[in-house]
C-alpha cells in the first residue's frame, strides 16, 4: 500500500522521487516474492524462486532470452529451453490452467497464459483477499476490456503502470527481468491496457487514482496477474511456436512488472530491461531523469495498453505470434505487440498523448521519441541511453517496413553497426536485435545492403567470435541469416564469415568434431547458422567451391544429418537446412574435376558403365517375392561388391558428398521425413548426385538401387506436395540414366508415372506442376526409349492418351512440357513393332509424330538417335538462375501483413537452397532450326539429367499460407514434424516372433 | 471365395474382397526410450518376409496381421481388432509389403485409414 502511495507521488514528482519509487518498489517486488514463491513451490519450478529473488532473475532472463532467439531465427523448431518450463507449470497447476483457459476466452488475452497462471496460484494460495478482490476487477475488466471493462483496470493497470515506469526508469536492464512472477503484474497490467485503447488517454486519471491503486496497488497488479494467469493459452503453449510465443508473451508480460522490480536491481544485461528503459528513455531525451518518470510512465502507458490489447488477439489466432519470434527478441516481443498498437498510438499521439498526460499528471510532457530522435539517442555517450535506444528502435522496426526503409535514409544503420563494436554487451545486444529487424524481410535488401556497406559482415562476425554469450550469438546469426537471403551479400558472408560460421558454430554444434561430445546440439544458433549457409550456398559456383573446400563443413553436415536420423529427429528445421546445404553442394558436383564437364560430349559408355556395376534388379524391395528374379542374398552381394568398389581410404571433406554411403542418409530421410522441405532437399541431392557423368555419379545411381531406394522414390510420387513430387520425378529421371535403373523403373514405376501426368480432369491435374510434367515425361522417355515393352505398358497404362491430351491442350501447358510430350509420343512411335498396337488402339502416326517434333528429330542429334541425349552438352546449369528466380519471388510476396512475420516467411524463402535449374541445352540439341523460345530454364530435353530445382515460388506461398498456421515454424503441414513425423523405429518390439527373420516378429505401432 | 482370397492371397495378384474401413487417430505416448511418439496400441505381425506358417497364430498368407490390440488404446477406439488382416494403411498396399514397411508406414502419419479384412465378417 505504501509503496503505491509512494509511487503516485513520485510518478507525479520528478527525479527525486523516481528514487523513492524504486525502493518502494523493490519492496513491491519483495512481497511479490514470496507470493510467488509459494507458488512456485507448489508448481515446482526452481526457476520460479528464482524469479522471486531479483537476483536470480538471470535465470528468467535466460528463458527470456530463448524466447527471443526463437523470434529472431524465424524458427521455433527448437524450443527445448523454453518448452520445458512452459511444460513445467502447466503441469503443475493442471486445475488453475484449466480455469485459466476459461478466462481467456471471454479475455482475448490468451498470450498471458503462463504468467497468469502463475499469479493465480498466489493469488490463491498468498494473499487470497487483495489478490483475489484485484485479480476479480482485472478479470471483470478482461472480460469486458474491450469498452467498458477499463475504469476498473485502469487503475489497476494504472498502478503497474507507474510502477514500471519507476523501475523501468533504469533498473531495467536485468538479464532476468523476464522473471515470471514480476512479469507477470505486469503483463495484468498489459492486457488491461490493451482492452483499453484509450487507456492512454486515460492516464492522466490515473494518475489521480494513484492513491488508490497505491493501497491495492501491488496487490491490485499481482491480482491482476492472477487473472491473466487463466487466460494462459494452454493450446497454444502445447504447440512448438507457442511455447516460444507464449514465452514471450509472458517475458513481455512479465516485463513490464519484472522490469521495474527486477529492472532496479538489474540493469545490466537483460534484453528486457533495455527495452522498458528504451520506452521510458526515449521520452527522457530531453530530460532524462526527471522526464523519466512522467514520460517513462506515460510512454507505458500508451504503448503497453493498446499494444497488448492488439497483441492478445493477434496470439490468439495464431497460437503464438510468428512475428514476434522472428524478428523481435523476447524483450523486443513484447514491444513488438505492443507495436501494432504503438504505431496506432504514435498516430493518434501526435494529438493526443502529451495532453493526456499534461493534463491530468503533473504537466509533465512527454512524448514517444520520433524515429530521428532514437536514431539521434545511438549517439548519445550514455550507454543506457544508446541500449535503450537501440531496443527502441528495433521495437520501433518490428513488422514495419516503412520504419525499416526510414530508418536507413536517417542514417540509422551505420550507427547501429557502430555498436556492434561497443564494449558494453547492453548495448551490441540491442544492436543486434535492432539490425535482425532491420534486415528482416524481402523487401528490406536495401537494408541488408546498408549494413553490409556499414561494415556490418564484419562487424558481426566478429561479434560472434569474442562474445560467448548464447543470446548474442543467437542475435548475430539471426541477422546474418537475414542478411545472406540478399543475393548481393552472399559471397560477403562467404568472404568474411563462412570459416568463423563453420568453425566457431556449425562444427561445434554437430558433434562432429573429436572434441565434442558426438552429439548434435539443436540450438537456435546451430539453425541459424545452418540458415545462413543454406542460403548461401546457392550462390553459383564460387560459393559451392568455396564451402565445399571449407574444412569440416560437409562432414559435420552430413554427421548432422545421420545423427537426426539415428534420433529420429529429422523433421526440424536444422537438419532441413542442413539437407538443403548438402544438395546445393552436391550440385554439379564434376565440376571440381572439370568445371566444363558438362560442355564436354560425353562418352557414351559411362552410362553403359553404370549398368554394368549392376548386380541385380532385386532392388524393388517391396515386389521382390513377385520378381522372382533376385532373392535377398543377391542384394547382399551387391552391396558387397560395392564396398568393394569404394575407395579403401576413407573419404573426407567435400568428397563424402558422392560417396555412396551418402545414399543410405537420403534415402531414410525420404522414407521417414514428414518434412516437405527436407524431403524434396533430399531428393534433390540425390538428384543432383545422379546428373553427373562421372563415375561417383555412376556409382551413385546404383547405389539408390542396391539400398532399394527405387521403391521409396516411386512411392513419394504419390505425394500431395508437387515441390516434392517434381524433385523426386526428376531424380527419378536421372536415375534412368543407369539401365538397370530404367528396366525397373519401367516395370514398376510406370502406372505411378503415368499417373502424374494430367488425365483431362481438373480435380486430377490440379496440384501438378509443369516442371513436376515435364520431369515425368523425361523419366518415361528415358525409360521406353529402347525398350518397347514399356512402351506398351505405358500404353497400357494409360499414357498416351495422357500425352495427348497434354499435346491438345497446348495452351494450358508450357512450351517445354508440350515439347517433352511431343517426343516421348515421337519415341512411341519409333518402336516399329508397335505400330500395329497403336493403330488398333485408333490412333495414327499424325497422332504421335508432329511437325515439330519430326522435324526436330530430323536432326543428327535427335533423340532417338542412341547416344544423343548424352552427347549432348549438359547445359551450362542454372547455378545462378535461382537468383533470378528469387527476385522474381517478390511478385509473390505478399505485404508484410503475413501473420507469421517477415522473418519467417523471408528466411524461408530466401533460403533458396540451391535450386538449381535445369540445365540448359537439354541434352537434346536445340533444333537445327534453333527454334527455342523457351526460357533457358525449360530446355532440359526429356534424355538429359537434369539437376534438382526448387521452385521457390510454390514454396514462398505455401509459407505464406502457413503463416496463418499458430507456429510460424510449423509452417509446414505436418506441423512440427517432431511431433509425430518421427515415431521411433525402435519401438518395434519383437514380441513372439513369426520366424527367425531378422525382422520377424510382431511389432507395435 | 472372397474369405479365402483375403486371408489366403497370393501376394501380389490381384484380389477383390469386402473390407473394414478403419480411422485410427494416435495418440501420444512415450516409448521404450521415454521418447515422446504417437502410438496406435497394436502389434502387427507377418509380412512378405515372414514366413506366416511358423506364426503362433496359424495365419495363412504373407499379409500383414493384427496380432494383439491394447485395451483403451487408439486401435481399440478405432474399432481394430485382432487378426484383423491389415489390406491398406493410407492407401498402401499392405498386401505385399515387408514387415518392416509395413511398420514405417503405420509410424508415418498421425491418422491411420485402414482397411481391414476381418473373419466372419468380410467373408463367411
Amino acid at each position: 500500500m505504501k509503496v503505491v502511495m509512494t509511487s503516485s507521488n513520485q510518478l507525479v514528482d520528478s527525479c527525486l522521487l523516481v528514487n523513492r519509487r524504486i525502493e518502494q518498489r523493490q519492496e513491491h517486488s519483495i512481497t511479490h516474492t514470496e507470493i510467488t514463491q509459494r507458488r512456485v513451490l507448489q508448481e515446482k519450478t526452481p526457476d520460479m524462486l528464482q524469479y522471486t529473488g531479483q537476483p536470480e532473475l538471470h535465470q528468467g532472463n535466460s528463458y527470456s532470452l530463448d524466447v527471443p532467439y526463437h523470434p529472431t531465427n524465424g524458427h521455433q523448431d527448437n524450443h527445448s529451453p523454453n518448452s520445458s518450463h512452459l511444460s513445467v507449470q502447466s503441469g503443475d497447476a493442471a486445475t488453475l490452467v484449466s480455469r485459466t483457459q476459461k478466462q481467456q476466452t471471454t479475455q482475448q488475452v490468451t498470450t498471458l497464459t503462463k504468467v497468469v497462471r502463475e499469479v493465480h496460484h498466489v493469488g490463491a494460495d498468498g494473499q487470497p483477499v487483495d489478490y483475489v478482490s484485484h485479480s476479480g476487477l482485472p478479470y471483470t475488466g478482461a472480460g469486458v476490456l474491450p469498452t467498458s471493462a477499463a475504469p476498473t483496470y485502469p487503475h489497476t493497470q494504472f498502478s503497474n503502470y507507474e510502477l514500471m515506469a519507476g523501475q523501468e526508469a533504469y533498473p531495467p536492464m536485468d538479464p532476468a527481468r523476464r522473471y515470471p512472477e514480476t512479469y507477470h503484474p505486469n503483463y495484468q497490467d498489459y492486457e488491461q491496457y490493451p482492452p483499453q485503447p484509450e487507456y492512454p488517454y486515460q492516464n492522466p486519471p490515473y494518475p489521480g487514482t494513484f492513491p488508490a491503486y497505491s493501497d491495492a496497488s501491488n496487490y491490485a497488479e499481482q491480482p491482476a496477474y492472477g487473472e491473466r494467469p487463466p487466460t494462459p493459452p494452454s493450446p497454444s503453449e502445447r504447440s512448438e511456436s507457442p511455447p516460444l510465443q507464449q514465452a514471450l508473451q509472458h517475458d513481455y508480460l512479465q516485463k513490464g512488472a519484472p522490469f521495474a522490480q527486477p529492472g532496479f536491481d538489474e540493469l545490466d544485461s537483460t534484453l528486457i530491461p533495455p527495452r522498458q528503459e528504451h520506452y521510458r528513455i526515449t521520452p527522457s531525451p530531453g530530460a532524462p531523469v526527471d522526464r523519466y518518470g512522467d514520460e517513462s510512465k506515460l510512454v507505458y502507458g500508451y504503448a503497453p495498453p493498446s499494444p497488448y490489447g492488439t497483441v492478445p488477439a493477434a496470439y490468439g489466432t495464431n497460437g503464438a505470434d510468428p512475428r514476434t519470434f522472428e524478428e523481435n527478441g523476447p524483450p523486443t516481443r513484447t514491444i513488438f505487440e505492443d507495436e501494432e498498437e504503438l504505431r496506432k498510438h504514435l498516430s493518434m499521439h501526435p494529438a493526443i498523448p502529451s495532453p493526456s498526460v499534461d493534463d491530468e499528471q503533473r504537466g509533465m510532457r512527454w512524448r514517444d521519441p520520433n524515429l530521428t530522435e532514437v536514431i539521434g539517442f545511438l549517439n548519445n555517450p550514455n550507454n543506457v541511453i544508446k541500449a535503450n535506444a537501440a531496443a527502441y528502435l528495433q521495437h520501433l522496426c518490428y513488422m514495419d517496413d516503412p520504419n525499416k526503409q526510414k530508418t536507413r535514409s536517417l542514417g540509422g544503420i551505420p550507427p547501429l553497426v557502430m555498436l556492434l563494436s561497443h564494449e558494453s554487451p547492453d548495448v551490441y545486444r540491442n544492436a543486434c536485435g535492432a539490425l535482425r529487424n532491420l534486415s528482416y524481410g524481402r523487401q528490406n535488401d536495401e537494408n541488408k545492403r546498408a549494413i553490409k556497406n556499414a561494415g556490418g559482415i564484419p562487424s558481426l562476425i566478429n561479434l560472434l567470435q569474442k562474445s560467448s554469450d548464447s543470446e548474442v550469438k543467437e542475435l548475430v546469426t539471426g541477422v546474418l541469416w537475414n542478411l545472406s537471403s540478399c543475393e548481393d551479400l552472399k559471397r560477403s558472408i562467404i568472404d568474411d564469415g563462412l570459416t568463423v560460421v563453420v568453425n566457431h558454430i556449425i562444427i561445434p554444434h554437430s558433434g562432429w568434431d573429436s572434441t565434442s561430445s558426438g552429439e548434435t546440439c539443436w540450438s537456435t544458433i546451430f539453425r541459424n547458422a545452418s540458415g545462413v549457409l543454406r542460403n548461401v550456398s546457392s550462390a553459383g559456383e564460387y560459393a559451392r567451391k568455396k564451402l565445399r573446400e571449407c574444412e569440416g563443413l560437409v562432414d559435420s553436415l552430413l554427421y548432422v544429418v545421420r545423427s537426426a536420423i539415428e534420433k529420429s529427429n529429422i523433421g526440424n528445421k536444422s537438419v532441413e537446412n542442413c539437407v538443403c546445404v548438402l544438395r546445393n553442394l552436391s550440385y554439379r558436383c564434376q565440376e571440381v574435376e572439370d568445371p566444363h564437364y558438362d560442355k564436354h560430349p560425353l562418352p557414351t559408355q559411362s552410362r553403359v558403365g553404370a549398368q554394368h556395376k549392376g548386380d541385380n534388379l532385386g532392388c524393388f524391395g517391396a515386389s521382390k517375392k513377385k520378381k522372382d528374379a533376385q532373392p535377398v542374398q543377391h542384394k547382399e552381394t551387391a552391396s558387397g561388391s560395392r564396398s568393394a568398389g569404394q575407395r579403401m581410404e576413407p573419404a573426407k571433406g567435400m568428397e563424402l558428398l558422392w560417396q555412396p554411403e551418402v545414399v543410405q542418409s537420403y534415402l531414410s530421410l525420404l522414407q521417414s521425413c514428414s518434412n516437405p522441405e527436407t524431403l524434396e532437399a533430399a531428393a534433390g541431392a540425390l538428384q543432383n548426385l545422379a546428373a553427373c557423368y562421372w563415375q561417383p555419379s555412376i556409382e551413385i545411381r546404383a547405389a539408390v538401387r542396391k539400398e532399394k531406394g527405387l521403391p521409396i522414390l516411386v512411392e513419394l510420387l504419390r505425394m500431395e506436395v508437387d515441390r516434392v513430387v517434381c524433385a523426386v520425378a526428376t531424380a527419378l529421371r536421372n536415375l534412368a540414366i543407369d539401365q538397370r535403373n530404367k528396366e525397373l523403373i519401367g516395370k514398376y514405376a510406370m502406372r505411378d508415372l503415368v499417373q502424374k501426368l494430367p488425365s483431362g480432369n481438373p480435380q486430377h491435374d490440379q496440384g501438378t506442376s509443369d516442371d513436376t510434367i515435364a520431369a515425368v515425361l523425361a523419366t518415361l522417355n528415358e525409360v521406353i526409349k529402347k525398350n518397347a515393352e514399356f512402351s506398351r505398358s505405358l500404353l497400357e497404362a494409360g499414357g498416351v492418351e495422357r500425352l495427348m491430351t497434354i499435346t491438345r491442350h497446348r495452351q494450358k501447358y508450357t512450351p517445354r512440357v508440350l515439347k517433352f510430350a511431343g517426343q516421348v509420343l515421337f519415341t512411341m512411335w519409333q518402336h516399329q513393332e508397335l505400330r500395329e498396337v497403336y493403330k488398333k488402339h485408333g490412333w495414327k502416326e499424325q497422332d504421335f509424330v508432329t511437325k515439330t517434333v519430326a522435324a526436330r528429330n530430323a536432326g543428327p542429334n535427335s533423340p532417338n538417335n542412341a547416344n544423343s541425349t548424352l552427347n549432348r552438352p549438359m547445359a551450362s546449369q542454372g547455378g545462378t538462375r535461382y537468383e533470378d528466380r528469387t527476385m522474381q519471388r517478390t511478385s509473390n510476396m505478399n505485404s508484410a501483413s503475413r501473420s507469421p512475420g517477415p522473418s519467417l516467411y523471408q528466411q524461408g524463402e530466401d533460403i533458396p537452397m540451391a535450386d538449381m535449374s535445369y540445365p540448359e541445352g537439354g541434352t537434346h540439341a536445340p533444333p537445327p532450326a534453333g527454334a527455342r523460345n523457351y526460357p533457358p530454364t525449360s530446355l532440359a530435353k526429356p534424355g538429359e539429367p537434369l539437376y534438382a530445382q526448387v521452385n521457390r515460388e510454390k514454396k514462398k506461398n505455401r509459407q505464406y499460407e502457413a503463416g496463418a498456421q499458430p507456429p510460424f515454424e510449423g509452417q509446414l503441414p505436418p506441423g512440427p514434424g517432431d511431433m509425430w513425423g518421427y515415431e521411433e523405429p525402435a519401438k518395434g518390439v519383437v514380441m513372439d516372433a513369426h520366424s527367425e527373420n531378422p525382422t520377424g516378429g510382431d511389432s507395435w505401432v | 471365395m472372397c474369405a479365402k482370397m483375403a486371408f489366403q492371397h497370393q501376394a501380389g495378384t490381384a484380389m477383390e474382397c469386402l473390407s473394414i474401413p478403419i480411422t485410427l487417430h494416435k495418440e501420444p505416448g512415450v516409448d521404450h526410450e521415454g521418447a515422446e511418439v504417437l502410438k496406435c496400441g497394436f502389434k502387427i505381425g507377418g509380412g512378405i518376409d515372414q514366413d506366416f506358417r511358423k506364426s503362433p497364430q496359424g495365419y495363412t498368407d504373407y499379409g500383414i496381421y493384427v496380432t494383439e490390440v491394447h485395451d483403451g488404446s487408439p486401435a481399440a477406439k478405432s474399432g481394430l481388432r485382432m487378426h484383423d488382416k491389415i489390406l491398406q494403411c493410407n492407401g498402401y498396399d499392405f498386401t505385399m509389403v515387408t514387415h518392416k514397411k509395413a511398420v514405417d508406414y503405420i509410424r508415418k502419419h498421425p491418422v491411420l485409414n485402414l482397411l481391414v479384412a476381418r473373419k466372419g465378417v468380410t467373408s463367411t
